[in-house]
């Protein structure tokens, strides 16, 4: 598959044949006209029609980047996305090339891209480098945390060539978060278990999305100092950290994350009812919907911040 | 003789598949006799003390103990009466000499099998027949191939069966122990009442140890008599295809056979 | 071994009451000093006094140890001792002492059984799971009966290959259900099958409890007639033993304590290969002893395991699945050339 970044205009260069044998003046002439014109077409990549265009093509291989490269105003010149890729709704409607752990090699190339957004997923690592190999640029991002994600954004921003819009971007979701952070900051911390997983039963630890979201939110985790980002634990561990709320966002049900910690009175959070399902998606994704997931969470820790009577700071 | 044989095949036949390997078995066993079985390999030995063993089912005729058909004595009963010692015991696991013994007592006991002081006296005893009951406390594959044949024949006889049923009993056993297996057996028919069917390779063994014999020949008896009148040298030839002879041997009074070697030799390079 | 040749070493040659007795009594006096001391230990430490105190509710030490431990321990033991007991009559129904329980393609069975409803979106923790699991190993129990009967008659070779298949079948539906549920799906599904203890509640724990226990009944009405067994099935048909009955009813028990464990606990492996093993190195072949002392020896192997992976990441858990394998598959290792070894130098 020939790479993308041959398919430009004034392509015609790389049909030329080399001239016969005993025409050296026009041999080197020639050769200085092909000289010119390559030099020229590597010298302005955006090509000298637009100045601001970037890649034309992209494919997101993550729901994470999904969101940032919408966010960012580029949605249209999305080709291809992954399975996992639903929002927004104009993300779920464009072709499928694969899933967020296996994406298509096949698919994406047939796609033809200019450019392919990866977030590396336990699996997806082979498929990269294939596509690399292929010739097709690829750009890796994280979204573990927050600076992941306010990186990301940069680099996308960067590399689709609207820097200023990336910036904007940015300032606005940490105006957001911060906006959420005031919301709760009269309120004391409350202890927070924050639950991904009922059986195991895993929970976010340090370093994670959704711890940093916590902190946001107004809640001190208490499974911080475990070590890992996403520990399994067990119910003693849970008893002698006595969280205040238990947060359960993981995928089960609501009667499953009862029936978890059902009977463990001597649990604050669950002798005063305060296990709270939260669904937000924002909560999973470090992408342009972060500040919803820490508003959920904060309605979760601080539920008093958000009664009717309005917001009050 | 009016006596009720214990043991009696009738009609018997069987086959594997379409494939007949026995064929118009009869034959009639008293209480006390010992009853050998010889034929050349194939000719459905193995398959018949299966049958009268009740270890599988005829495909024609019938086997009968005590009277009563096989088949239908419950099996617990049925043991107690009979015994079976087949050809290739093998063991997987590594249970002692004592503990095997005492599975003879298996159908005496309990389903759950606890042996009593009188089970075990009653075991060694057997054992001391055999000359292992110095091995007790040793583990089965510990011990060599014909101590291990002694330690399964006394399992047999720990059973106190009134019929018991040997296929090669002697494959693995030392000339003092073949005489000693061919005395005890003889001893134990004529003291206990003991009937007594078994197969084996060695004519004379069978011939010094056997009331009567049964010869076998691709599945259908050939001959069926004591060992003084079936051992013709015409009938053993063609029986088992080999050249012998049949001479009188005065020390036992019976027939003594004797395999041509050479001739057997001089044939084989003939063809 | 060491059983001398003495005159008076005799009785330790066979099994007698007094010995049974002793040995399981032995036995369970490990497994309640090991469930005792499992139920204290855990990367929370903990105030004996407290704990026992009678303020129940209000310190963290009696929940941490009446709700949080006691019940997974308990499980532990119960899932330990069905594993081993089954382990033990399936090497001697076998043949082969180096035979694991889910060679039966029971533990497979269970196992889609409870994937394909953790995909389909049950909650890890709802009864559906092990409830559905529970049936796919009945299912599976029938499958392996049928197909390992030919002419009436049940083989262990038999027995073993259509295990095998059915494994093999398993494995290929669990990677398919794997690959087209969620991310976190796939997690919860991995935890399941690498063989993981939970906190369950004491009714579900006590009914398991019961259940292994009438298990280790029926299967110990058999122990004898196994042992016959054990010296060839003419030999033991000759001594009275139903050969057909017995493998059926042997193999129908095993299955079943086996189904259980599994359902509640995932594929655990190598307590049911390594227990029986070590103990019949240790008590004899005698399954009459064999088969409760790997009970007994079972739960308190799986006890201590799970032990070890609670406390070995400090407050993080491994799942007992990881353990047992860690533990066993070098030992297993070990087994198989020792055995080798023994044969080449047999006479």
């Amino acid at each position: 598959m020939r790479p993308a970044v041959m398919r430009r205009k004034g392509d015609s260069v790389a049909a030329r044949r080399p001239p016969r044998r005993g025409m050296g003046r026009g041999v080197a002439g020639l050769a200085a006209v092909l000289g010119v014109l390559v030099l020229s077409w590597t010298e302005s990549p955006a090509g000298h029609e637009r100045p601001s265009t970037g890649p034309e093509r992209i494919v997101t291989l993550a729901p994470s980047v999904t969101e940032v490269v919408f966010a960012l105003g580029m949605g249209e010149r999305v080709v291809g996305t992954c399975a996992q890729c639903d929002w927004p709704v104009a993300a779920a409607r464009r072709p499928r090339v694969g899933t967020y752990l296996a994406p298509s090699v096949e698919a994406v190339l047939g796609i033809q891209p200019d450019l392919v957004f990866v977030v590396p997923s336990p699996g997806n690592r082979e498929a990269v480098r294939a596509l690399e190999r292929a010739g097709v640029r690829v750009v890796v991002v994280q979204d573990r945390t927050l600076d992941d994600l306010w990186q990301s954004i940069r680099i996308a921003a960067a590399v689709l060539a609207v820097p200023e819009r990336g910036e904007a971007l940015v300032h606005r979701l940490q105006g957001k978060l911060a906006a959420v952070r005031r919301r709760v900051s009269q309120r004391p911390q409350r202890r927070v278990l924050l639950v991904v997983g009922h059986r195991p039963l895993v929970v976010a630890g340090r370093g994670t999305l959704q711890s940093e979201l916590l902190a946001v939110a107004g809640g001190r985790n208490v499974a911080e100092d475990v070590g890992e980002a996403f520990p399994q634990i067990g119910l003693e561990t849970v008893i002698a950290r006595a969280p205040e709320v238990i947060v359960d966002a993981g995928m089960g049900t609501e009667t499953g994350a009862r029936t978890v910690f059902r009977g463990l009175d001597i649990v604050p959070a669950v002798a005063a009812g305060r296990i709270v399902s939260v669904a937000a998606d924002g909560l999973f994704r470090a992408g342009p919907r972060v500040a919803e997931g820490a508003k959920a969470l904060a309605r979760a820790v601080h539920p008093e911040a958000f009664d009717s009577g309005g917001a009050r700071r | 003789m009016a006596v009720v044989p214990v043991l009696e095949a009738v009609d018997l036949g069987f086959a594997y598949g379409r494939r007949q390997v026995l064929g118009d078995v009869t034959a009639a066993l008293a209480p006390g006799e010992v009853l050998g079985v010889i034929g050349p390999n194939g000719s459905g030995k193995s398959t018949l003390v299966r049958l009268l063993g009740g270890l599988a089912a005829p495909r024609a005729g019938e086997v009968r103990l005590g009277g009563r058909p096989l088949l239908a004595w419950p099996r617990r009963e049925r043991a107690r009466w009979l015994a079976v010692v087949p050809q290739d015991a093998r063991l997987e696991f590594a249970f002692t000499v004592l503990e095997v013994a005492l599975m003879g007592r298996a159908p005496h006991l309990s389903s759950l099998g606890f042996a009593g002081p009188s089970d075990v006296a009653r075991v060694r005893e057997v054992l001391g027949w055999f000359e292992v009951d110095h091995l007790v406390t040793r583990r089965m594959d510990d011990l060599s191939g014909g101590e291990r044949q002694r330690v399964f024949l006394a399992r047999a006889f720990a059973q106190d069966p009134r019929v018991l049923l040997l296929d090669e009993p002697t494959a693995h056993l030392d000339l003092r122990h073949q005489r000693l297996l061919s005395e005890l057996l003889r001893t134990r028919a004529r003291v206990d009442g003991l009937a007594i069917v078994m197969v084996l390779h060695d004519l004379n063994l069978v011939a010094a140890t056997c009331d009567r014999v049964l010869v076998l020949a691709g599945g259908r008896p050939a001959a069926l008599g004591p060992p003084a009148v079936v051992y013709r040298a015409e009938l053993l030839a063609r029986v088992f295809d080999a050249p012998l002879e049949v001479r009188y041997d005065p020390a036992t009074g019976g027939p003594l056979v004797v395999p041509c070697w050479a001739a057997a030799a001089t044939e084989a390079n003939l063809r | 071994m060491a059983r001398g040749a003495s005159e008076q070493r005799v009785p330790a040659a066979y099994l007698t009451a007094r010995r049974l007795v002793g040995v399981l009594l032995l036995l369970g006096g490990l497994l309640v000093a090991s469930l005792l001391a499992a139920t204290l230990i855990g990367p929370t430490p903990i105030r004996l006094a407290a704990a026992l105190g009678g303020d129940a509710g209000e310190t963290p030490d009696h929940a941490i140890v009446f709700q949080a431990r006691l019940p997974r321990v308990l499980l532990g033991g119960v899932v330990g001792a069905s594993l081993a007991a089954a382990g033990a009559v399936l090497q001697a129904l076998l043949g082969n002492a180096l035979a694991d329980p889910h060679l039966l393609g029971v533990s497979a069975g269970a196992a889609v059984a409870g994937v394909v409803v953790l995909v389909a979106g049950a909650d890890p923790v709802s009864p559906l799971v092990p409830g559905a699991a529970f049936l796919g190993a009945l299912a599976t129990v029938a499958a392996v009966f049928l197909g390992a009967r030919t002419g009436g008659r049940t083989s262990p070779h038999a027995i073993l290959l259509v295990g095998v298949v059915c494994n093999a079948l398993a494995a290929s539906a669990i990677m398919l259900v794997n690959a087209i549920a969620s991310y976190t799906q796939a997690q919860g599904v991995l935890f399941w099958i690498m063989g993981a203890l939970s906190t369950q509640s004491y009714a579900l724990v006590g009914a398991v409890a019961v259940y292994a226990t009438l298990g280790l009944g029926w299967l110990w009405r058999h122990a004898h007639a196994l042992n016959l067994l054990a010296a060839g099935e003419e030999g033991a048909a000759s001594l009275g033993v139903d050969v057909e009955r017995t493998r059926r009813a042997v193999f129908f028990g095993a299955a079943l304590l086996v189904g259980a464990a599994v359902s509640v606990s995932g594929m655990i492996g190598f307590v049911g290969l390594i227990v029986p093993h070590v103990l019949r190195l240790i008590l004899g072949p005698d399954l009459r002893l064999l088969l409760p002392a790997s009970f007994l020896g079972g739960a308190i192997f799986l006890v201590w395991a799970d032990t070890l992976a609670r406390t070995v990441l400090g407050t993080s858990e491994l799942p007992v699945g990881v353990v047992t394998a860690f533990l066993g598959g070098p030992f297993f290792v070990w087994l198989l050339r020792r055995s080798l070894r023994v044969g080449t130098e047999a006479r």
